[in-house]
């Protein structure tokens, strides 16, 4: 009778123990396969986030730009994530001239998006009415040559378009300082290494 | 009935070995669940900054990120670099505000003797590093303090409603 029972109980384990392996290798299925789901969204997820840096990278490209803070009066020359100079500036004062007969000029550097449209050694400052005004002094007539101003603008300027440069200046002493008339000031050094940077169409953030 | 003894207790036996295999068999595979479940939420948080940045390639505002790892922040437009800035924090910014994902620049606040601000909700406040007054509801904030310089071109450069992501 105790053979018996033994033999009953020790049969009884035997398929406890096949009843949970069956349910281990179910288990062990199971979770295989959940694996084998997450690859294939772990696969999908690195293909798309791939093709989505390279459409960011297509899209910003790996042309240099220029960049100007007009509160700071930093520029920057930048390509991608690293910056390729630095340089101390000087822009628009904000300062208001006006004219007896009512003409208004704000000194600002204008903010926004532009291209370099020119490049220019020993620029030539075609001295405008607001300077004459300015100083107070006698308008002359558009084609004067008593307008033509040499040296005024360093020996480099880049043109970001309506006259608005970024030139060198004689007078480093107020780099850092927004002084100027809306053009962005540099020492010659500065914009010499900027100048042999920077191609026609380069873009130019001002903020 | 010796048969009928011997048979089960070889099944016993090799059902044993089998477990053993089979617990290093389970803990792999829970191993790799638990790898893959990492790199997915980690693609996910990929997914949400590309996507974050896609939003602005045409977008006409500028965004910061934040970097809390290294301590700096960027002020992009169009996923470019504007400014490039070293930050440090203040010592109640707590984990919760540093969660990675986009935030909203609230409110800018600008106070007697230039003193500026820049209020991500509930989140931060964006401030110089100069000592500074708080108004009584902005006390409780964590901040992220900046250089004075930094600060002012930030404030300047962002409008109410720009978004910053929160990148580590």
């Amino acid at each position: 009778m105790k053979r018996t029972t033994l033999a009953i109980k020790i049969v009884l384990s035997a398929l406890c123990a096949l009843a949970l392996a069956c349910h281990g290798d179910r288990e062990r299925e199971a979770m295989s396969r959940e694996i084998a789901d997450l690859r294939t969204v772990a696969a999908r997820l690195e293909y798309e986030n791939g093709n989505m840096w390279q459409d960011i990278r297509v899209r910003i490209g790996d042309e240099p730009y220029i960049v100007v803070d007009t509160i700071g009066n930093k520029l920057s020359l930048r390509k991608g994530e690293r910056a390729l100079m630095e340089a101390i500036v000087s822009t628009g004062s904000g300062k208001l001239v006006e004219e007896k007969g009512g003409r208004k000029w704000i000194f600002t550097t204008p903010k926004g998006t532009f291209t370099v449209l020119g490049k220019e050694r020993d620029p030539v400052w075609y001295k405008p009415d607001w300077a004459y005004v300015e100083d107070k002094l006698p308008i002359p007539p558009p084609n004067s040559q008593a307008r033509m101003v040499r040296g005024i603008l360093g020996k480099y300027a880049l043109s970001i378009g309506g006259s608005y440069k970024i030139h060198g200046t004689p007078y480093k002493r107020f780099l850092g300082q927004s002084v100027s008339h809306g053009c962005i000031r540099l020492k010659d050094e500065d914009m010499e290494t900027l100048y042999n940077q920077v191609a026609l169409g380069t873009k130019v953030y001002i903020y | 009935m010796k048969a009928v003894i011997a048979v089960p207790l070889v099944l016993c036996l090799i059902g044993a070995g089998g477990y053993a295999q089979e617990d290093v068999e389970r803990r792999n595979l829970l191993e790799q669940r638990e790898r893959l479940a990492v790199r997915l939420e980690e693609l996910r948080r990929e997914r949400e900054f590309l996507l974050f940045q896609k939003e602005f390639y045409a977008s006409d505002s500028k965004y910061l990120l934040f970097d809390f790892s290294s301590g700096r922040c960027q002020l992009k437009y169009r996923n470019r670099i504007l400014k490039d800035a070293p930050f440090r924090v203040s010592p109640n910014m707590p984990a919760k505000a540093r969660s990675i994902g986009v935030v909203i620049l609230t409110r800018k606040r600008e106070m007697a003797g230039k003193k500026t601000a820049l209020v991500f909700g509930e989140s931060f406040i964006v401030q110089s590093e100069r000592k500074e007054k708080s108004l009584p509801a902005e006390r409780r904030l964590p901040r992220v303090l900046l250089s004075q310089r930094d600060m002012k071109s930030m404030f300047y450069a962002l409008e109410e409603g720009a978004k910053a992501y929160i990148v580590q």
